[in-house]
């Protein structure tokens, strides 16, 4: 089993973040506000962030408080520039993204976050190439979970908090520093920088898990949708879309082109794509002011239909929700993922 | 990231917005023009019917837009065309003026007036002392200013 | 207190009085949240406690049309707290609820605590401890000294250099991710098309730029002047842990300074930006 002390990790780290851009846990002042109706316990603050030094590390993080998505797929990203000069002449700008990246520490469940947004942005076409983009120069460092913490239920949608099947090198903590394992040939591409130690008989320490639940059928998902249970899971959902924004598989966006005319008669024209949320009032609004999702037991009830059953029909993954439970710790309402799969599966055997 | 006055840029001319009430201060603009009184070049003048109108919106988008300073003229209190538009003004300016400070904004950027149509000289002096005032600041830059525009 | 209010609320649906009560419950992993009582057997579900802090007033902005073409208004129970109320009452001075379509049960409220136990910020200063507007009245109002708010917390943020101040606000704008939850917990905020929404980016357009943000909150926070009761829902619920309250704390205490001590949502007086005050008259001098 392949080992690396903690002193060995940071001084790589170190050195990593003056070739690439380095993206991993950082402390974030989060948790400062007075009276948060559900404030995070004290190792959910953290955000991914770029860093530039080990130091700047989150070291104690357990969860980040937001996924690490928005560095595959931006909060907000040009797609193109349209500049015009005086004489009416355009040039057409296409941002080129070649500045490799690596994210490190990222938890098994962001990493499969990652595996499902492949699936929806690459596998069919034409795949998103902005996305394709940043995919083809991320390599992920994981870091496994010592434990299952609360709201998690990796387990229930088929990942683990040890598991290795969606990074380039899983590391897990064992006592003076990590146990490395080399998952892709892209791994193996960035652990050639690491002074890496052989270590005989290392055993890797189980994570404590949370409690397995039972998922809904497809035909359970099937016969629910004009269930009046849907009514009592919206009727409190605020519209907020706080579930949307944290979630490490969400991926719907909104598009803009930006103008700016200068009085010369130059100007940049800016196709701007920015996150999105279902959840919110007028998402589903269409030209001619028609609302398919005008009431909110309808939004609430596509975010679940969308995680179960619309994406893992779609899509080659199993489910379109990798169990993380942000969504649940952030829903100023209560609204949880977890209680409403299993009321649907309670359903599906009455 | 932020500016004191002692950053000035050399050369530096300040982009002034000023939402003209129709009745008076446009009024006033107008016979100061008609009349050669100078007045700084720097000054956009957006006429309103009322410097009511003037909303937290308009002066918003006039600093993301490029506006370094901001000044709503409107009629002396009483004199208001529409009775009593400018008792809104007077409560409202002062109000988004504050919040923007807690915010870090210099105080000098966002600035209310009153000038009435047969005040021109007046219109001359108040603009001219507003330029003044604003140049020092350097351009507008966080948290409002947009780079490259705003759309 | 919680049996009497049961037996009320009881009363209200059987008799059809109200179509559904909103009030709080206890959800299966010990949150309380918002609950929705459409049958009278489900009475048994409702609960108020020290960590009931959502202000429900908020959804009675989407009961006041009917579900349906050609039916009526519904008529809604709601539980409001003193602060609720507050919310409620701008409600009602803007025509936005109808006061014969909502059936008002007031509780006595003891002040929320946070997560640790202890008391909110917001209740360490309030005095109001009965709703002023109810219909019903439940709970014995705890015994609390006449506190005047000092808004200390908006006066700390005055006293830093302005550097330190737009510094602050950066980093708060920064973390803001423009979920829009302050605006949909806000009880105040009932706009169809949100001005920083609009699909022709007339005032602004869709990206995490600070500008784009910085406009949202400071024109959110001016469009709550002498509207906002205080409630906090918009800090509570912000999911980047955004300090709301500071903002619009500043205004509320601007108002209260320079506009002869107007509160929001204490009676039917609107807010003095809409009015003409009497003594306004001499003002002729701006700063």
């Amino acid at each position: 089993m392949r080992f690396i002390d903690t002193q060995t990790l940071r001084d790589w780290l170190d050195a990593l973040a003056r070739q690439v851009t380095l993206i991993a846990p950082a402390p974030s002042n989060i948790g400062e506000a007075p009276g948060l109706v559900n404030p995070p316990a004290a190792g959910m603050y953290a955000l991914y962030q770029p860093v530039g030094s080990a130091d700047e590390i989150a070291w104690d993080f357990q969860r980040t408080a937001m996924s690490a998505r928005e560095f595959l797929f931006p909060k907000t990203e040009t797609l193109f520039t349209i500049e015009t000069d005086a004489s009416g002449k355009t040039t057409l700008h296409e941002p080129k993204v070649e500045q490799p990246q690596v994210i490190f520490g990222i938890r098994p469940c962001d990493a499969r976050g990652m595996r499902v947004l492949d699936a929806i942005m690459l596998e069919q076409e034409p795949a998103d190439a902005y996305y394709a983009q940043r995919r083809r120069n991320t390599t992920l460092v994981g870091l496994s979970c010592p434990e299952m913490w609360e709201n998690c239920f990796c387990t229930s949608v088929g990942g683990a908090p040890n598991s290795s099947e969606d990074v380039d090198i899983l590391l897990t903590q064992v006592e003076d520093g990590y146990a490395v394992q080399i998952v892709t040939e892209k791994g193996e591409k960035l652990a050639q920088g690491i002074q890496l130690q052989e270590v005989e008989g290392l055993a890797l320490p189980e994570p404590k898990l949370n409690e397995t639940f039972e998922m809904p059928t497809e035909q359970t998902w099937l016969d629910s949708f004009n269930d009046v249970y849907w009514d009592r899971v919206g009727e409190r959902c605020l519209g907020c879309r706080a579930c949307v924004y944290v979630c490490p598989t969400c991926r719907c966006f909104d598009v803009r082109d930006e103008k700016v005319v200068h009085p010369d008669g130059s100007g940049i024209t800016r196709r701007v794509r920015s996150w999105d949320s279902c959840q919110g009032v007028n998402y589903r609004t269409v030209a001619g002011g028609a609302n398919p999702r005008a009431n909110p037991d309808q939004r609430s009830r596509n975010r679940f239909y969308c995680k179960f059953y619309y994406v893992p029909t779609d899509y080659d993954v199993p489910f379109g929700c990798v169990g993380c439970g942000r969504c649940i710790a952030v829903c100023p309402v209560n609204i949880d993922i977890s209680e409403v799969l299993h009321d649907l599966a309670q359903r599906g055997k009455a | 990231m932020s500016k004191s006055s002692s950053n000035a840029i050399e050369g530096f001319e300040p982009k002034i917005v000023a939402f003209l009430c129709n009745w008076c201060s446009y009024a006033a603009a107008d016979s100061a023009g008609v009349a050669r009184i100078p007045s700084p070049p720097n000054v956009l003048p957006v006429r309103v019917m009322c410097s009511a109108r003037v909303s937290a919106e308009l002066i918003l988008k006039a600093f993301m837009s490029g506006a370094d300073g901001v000044i709503v003229l409107g009629c002396h209190i009483g004199d208001c065309h529409y009775d009593s538009g400018n008792h809104r003004t007077v409560k409202r300016i002062p109000l988004l003026r504050n919040l923007l400070i807690y915010m870090g904004v210099e105080p000098d950027r966002l600035r209310l007036r009153w000038v009435s149509a047969a005040e021109s000289p007046q219109f001359a002096q108040v603009t001219t002392e507003f330029v003044k005032d604003v140049r020092p600041l350097g351009p507008l830059s966080a948290p409002l200013r947009m780079e490259g525009g705003a759309p | 207190m919680i049996e009497e209010l049961g037996t009320k609320v009881r009363e209200l649906l059987e008799s059809e009085t109200v179509e559904c009560v909103i009030g709080y419950e206890v959800g299966p992993t010990g949150r309380v949240r918002p609950a929705f009582i459409h049958e009278p057997d489900e009475v048994g579900r409702l609960v108020f406690n020290t960590r009931c802090d959502h202000n429900l007033v908020t959804y009675l902005n989407r009961r006041n049309k009917p579900r349906k073409k050609g039916e009526e208004v519904p008529t809604t129970g709601i539980l409001v707290k003193p602060c609720d109320a507050r919310s409620l009452q701008v409600l009602l001075n803007e025509n936005q609820v109808q006061r014969d379509k909502v059936y008002i049960i007031g509780v006595a409220c003891p002040g929320m605590q946070n997560a640790d136990g202890t008391l909110e910020a917001r209740c360490a200063r309030c005095s109001q401890r009965v709703p002023l507007l109810y219909d019903a009245l439940f709970g014995t109002p705890p015994e609390v000294s006449d506190i005047a708010d000092t808004y200390t917390d908006v006066e700390d943020m005055e006293a830093l250099p302005r550097e330190d101040r737009l510094a602050y606000w950066l980093g708060e704008l920064d973390r803001c991710i423009r979920c829009y939850a302050c605006r949909q917990a806000c009880p105040g905020c009932f706009c169809d098309v949100c001005e920083s929404e609009r699909d022709d980016s007339l005032w602004i357009g869709i990206s995490d730029a600070i500008p784009e943000k910085a406009f949202f909150h400071i024109t959110r926070a001016f469009h709550l002047a002498g509207r906002c009761g205080e409630c906090n829902a918009c800090e509570m619920v912000c999911p980047m842990g955004i300090p709301l309250s500071l903002l619009n704390r500043k205004i509320v205490k601007e108002i209260e300074q320079t506009m002869g001590g107007y509160h929001a949502g204490v009676s039917e007086e609107p807010t003095p930006l809409i009015t003409k005050l009497t003594g306004e008259e001499a003002i002729n001098e701006i700063h």
